[in-house]
């Protein structure tokens, strides 16, 4: 049988669930001077890092059939 | 199989042009992030030699359509072959860059291009990427300070993408 890809709810998660929702009213911080920019990394680092992740959440890879529904449908020309 | 091995692929004696896109032609531009699979643009002329070049490797063949091929084995990248008109793939080559990925150099198309063939996806909504490829596009703005407000990169936006995606573009950046 194949393992389950998420939790079953529980008796504590149905109750956030079921919790009334809070204020829209948010005091969110001033993130406008926040850095853009992800790390950059070497070739070499993103090669190791793609082998590490594909190692250790095979499951979370793409499958074949996810791949192929990313594929554009018009032709692309210049 | 894994970047290059592919790579080394398209070197075999007869030589089979290709521009590595996707992922991994994004972090020649200067974005490096995760990507699972090797995304070869192929011109249609040869999509015959590339068919049998791919088979020959042991590669099992998941789907093909006029404009795709997608390549599965067991353990290791994806192969996608993007087959793109003879007319197109010759105006792009010329001005396609060799890059060095990490020993094995290959070409990747300019940076103008990149933007484009990045547009060109954004513009057609697909489920599941279009958040991806936004970044991506951000990203080579700001890594090789591409300006947006000039009229080469409006009319780029405008030919290749939409005005609202322009138009996002010079919101966020």
């Amino acid at each position: 049988m194949e393992p389950a890809k998420y939790t079953k709810p529980t008796s504590e998660s149905s109750e956030l669930r079921d919790a009334p929702l809070p204020s829209l009213d948010f005091e969110l911080p001033d993130w406008s001077d926040a850095p853009r920019n992800p790390p950059r990394v070497s070739i070499a680092t993103m090669l190791e890092r793609n082998r590490q992740t594909r190692r250790m959440f095979p499951t979370g890879i793409r499958t074949a059939e996810e791949r192929w529904e990313r594929k554009c449908g018009e032709e692309f020309r210049l | 199989m894994e970047l290059k091995d592919f790579i080394e692929l398209g070197e075999q004696e007869p030589q089979l042009r290709f521009m590595v896109i996707g992922g991994w032609a994004v972090a020649a531009h200067g974005h490096t992030r995760s990507t699972y699979d090797v995304d070869f643009m192929v011109s249609k002329a040869d999509r015959e030699a590339w068919r049998i070049r791919v088979d020959e490797a042991g590669l099992a063949c998941f789907s093909e359509q006029e404009q795709f091929a997608q390549f599965t084995q067991s353990d290791g990248d994806g192969f996608d072959l993007m087959f793109t008109a003879p007319e197109t793939f010759e105006q792009m080559w010329p001005l396609s860059k060799e890059y060095d990925f990490n020993g094995t150099v290959a070409r990747v198309p300019c940076l103008d291009h990149m933007l484009a063939l990045k547009l060109h996806a954004i513009k057609q909504a697909l489920p599941h990427r279009t958040s991806q490829d936004m970044e991506d596009v951000e990203l080579m703005i700001i890594r090789n300070d591409v300006d947006l407000k000039s009229a080469r990169y409006k009319e780029l936006f405008l030919k290749y993408g939409t005005r609202e995606i322009y138009e996002t573009y010079l919101r966020i950046l």
